[in-house]
């Protein structure tokens, strides 16, 4: 339970962090290091997948982005979808399904990092924006509350692309965040390298699958402690009765 | 497990050290030779559009973008037509009085052709003159860029006699690849690649060791170009077709006869406030609109407010809420609700004006 309590206090922090605007305090020049959109009313922060796509508009090498980014993946990689991200943490409340991994489908997600980088460039328009789920429910639905957004074309369409994810949430655990998320995908690029990870100790290993079942990736841990899907979550941390496996932080060592 | 290689003695690794020194002694002189030759003016110069578009005794509008990637700053930039004669500037140009250091500043251009002036394709000269100081010591430094015209048949005159000039819009230009960044793709996805599929951790330290480079170098330099600020105005600015406020692109403002007739039957006076900002692409066309509908009935008085000019007016009607920014926005004197947005106004100010049947 240890894992699991610090990791739902981190979530907490996450969401508070993402909703800062609630206190008044203005808008930061602060990257957020997962998927929130910077449309909702409360955010300070500002998307990295939303201004990914305004500086490809604009044409600007994007040297703060960069920078950024590669910082939030060495620090924790995934880390983040599995300790931070709002929307990753809609996810794991909506998992009841532990279903495994379709270890094929989980690279869609970079195929969507480079289509809303090639969309923003081919229409000069923010196109991911106008579908991701998580701006359907941290911008449409508030602005719709707030009166100034209305029941048209670009709210169906968020509705639509919602209502989606959430059905595939439900049915298979962290589904946005295994096959579709491209904030996760940027992360992922980071995994092998990133000071967070998960470490396994081949002399406990019974090799007894019991992680597997515990993990809302769908991955099979004791194979891939390694994977670019591990968000570091530390579910099968919990359930290895042999303590094989273990969180770490730090410079991985040479094996 | 992999067993690591005991200590070897010194001379299998000594050829390897040594190619590895050799390398970095060679890397930093070929690193200051290559900036050296890549070394170009101070300040670059770019014009937008190129080619300029203008209609024979008309004008053109363009941009004379500057950018300054030096660590000093320049001073009093100024522009002059050059030749050939067929052309000039219709207006003297605002010159920079003081460019920042990595900051780019632009001047508008009006360049008009005379009635003679050969119609197609042409170049023409401009002189830029400015003032460069290093310390104590200052350069006037002098350069000339050539700039792309695209001369159309005359235009005729506007169908309400008016003497202004035609300006003429340039035609949209087909946007050529981005390859620097299909190269920054390409790149990403290799390492991307490597990240992802590498089995061995090994290369681990020299991976992160790069990536730190990384973080450092575009971290320093993307706050010296001012680039976290940028991310800010990104942020503040509400994307208003991404959650349904309203549907991309605008036609003509233009009345429909139903809407003049509701209007004739507007009973008492009304006063219309329309926000809007200089970045706002359908702002003009809720102006446009309002103007129209001033036209159709002396009932209606209007003005335009400039919420980053005002405000604290526009913090007032809830047109910035939480720091972000909602226009165009039309409120009406003496009422709360305010309208968002540019789709299916018309209506949507009739009903405001209570006028809609």
């Amino acid at each position: 339970m240890r894992w699991t309590s610090a990791r739902r206090g981190a979530q907490g922090l996450g969401l508070l962090f993402g909703l800062f605007g609630i206190t008044g305090i203005g808008m930061t020049h602060v990257l957020f290091p997962g998927l929130h959109c910077y449309a909702c009313p409360l955010a300070i922060t500002v998307c990295p997948i939303g201004l990914m796509q305004n500086l490809i508009v604009f044409g600007t090498p994007p040297y703060f982005w960069l920078g950024t980014i590669v910082a939030y993946g060495l620090l924790a990689g995934r880390g983040f979808c599995g300790w931070f991200c709002p929307f990753g943490t809609l996810n794991d409340l909506l998992s009841f399904r532990k279903v495994r991994i379709l270890k094929s489908f989980s690279y869609t997600k970079f195929a969507v990092l480079v289509g809303t980088a090639f969309a923003a460039w081919y229409f000069a328009d923010t196109v991911f924006c106008k579908l991701c789920p998580a701006a359907s429910i941290e911008a449409s639905i508030p602005y719709l509350l707030l009166g100034v957004a209305k029941v048209n074309r670009p709210f169906l369409i968020h509705m639509g692309t919602l209502v989606g994810t959430l059905v595939g949430m439900v049915l298979i655990s962290r589904f946005w965040c295994r096959y579709l998320c491209p904030m996760g995908g940027l992360l992922a690029l980071f995994n092998r390298v990133s000071f967070l990870h998960l470490r396994l100790d081949p002399e406990r290993c019974a090799g007894c699958l019991a992680c597997a079942p515990s993990c809302p990736m769908g991955l099979d841990p004791h194979n891939d402690h390694d994977d670019h899907n591990c968000i570091k979550c530390g579910e099968c941390v919990e359930a290895c009765k042999m303590g094989a496996l273990s969180l770490h932080y730090g410079i991985r060592r040479r094996r | 497990m992999r067993q690591r290689a005991a200590p070897s003695g010194f001379t299998s690794t000594f050829p390897m050290a040594l190619a590895l020194r050799l390398v970095l002694a060679l890397a930093l002189p070929l690193t200051l030779a290559a900036v050296a030759v890549a070394q170009g003016p101070i300040l670059s110069f770019s014009v937008s559009p190129e080619p300029v578009a203008l209609a024979l005794g008309g004008w053109g509008e363009a941009r004379l973008l500057v950018e300054n990637p030096s660590i000093r700053e320049a001073d009093d930039i100024a522009v002059s037509w050059l030749g050939p004669d067929a052309f000039a500037l219709a207006y003297e140009p605002e010159s920079i009085k003081v460019l920042h250091p990595f900051e780019t500043g632009s001047i508008r251009l009006a360049i008009a052709a005379s009635p003679d002036a050969s119609e197609g394709e042409n170049r023409g000269k401009i002189e830029i003159i400015y003032t460069y100081c290093i310390g104590e010591v200052c350069y006037q430094i002098v350069e000339e860029i050539d700039v792309g015209l695209l001369v159309k048949p005359a235009i005729a005159s506007p169908v309400n006699g008016d003497s202004s000039p035609t300006v003429v819009e340039s035609a949209e230009d087909a946007r050529p690849l981005p390859w620097p960044w299909i190269g920054f793709g390409l790149g990403a996805l290799i390492v991307g690649g490597l990240l992802i599929s590498s089995r061995r951790t090994d290369g681990v330290r020299a991976a992160v060791l790069g990536l730190c480079l990384v973080v450092v170098g575009g971290l320093a330099y993307g706050v010296v170009r001012n680039q976290h600020e940028q991310a800010q105005a990104i942020g503040a600015v509400l994307c208003l077709s991404c959650v349904g406020i309203e549907e991309a692109g605008s036609a003509d403002a233009r009345l429909s006869p139903a809407a003049i007739t509701a209007l004739e039957s507007l009973d008492e006076d009304v006063e219309l406030t329309v926000f809007y900002a200089e970045w706002c692409d359908s702002c003009p066309y809720a102006e446009a609109m309002v103007e129209r509908m001033a036209e159709a009935t002396d009932r209606i008085d209007y003005r335009f407010v400039d919420v980053d000019a005002e405000p604290g007016l526009a913090a007032a009607h809830g047109i910035i809420r939480a720091g972000r920014t909602v226009v165009p926005a039309i409120t009406r004197s003496g009422e709360d609700d305010v309208l968002f947005g540019i789709e299916d106004l018309e209506r949507r100010l009739l009903k405001m004006l209570g006028v809609n049947r």
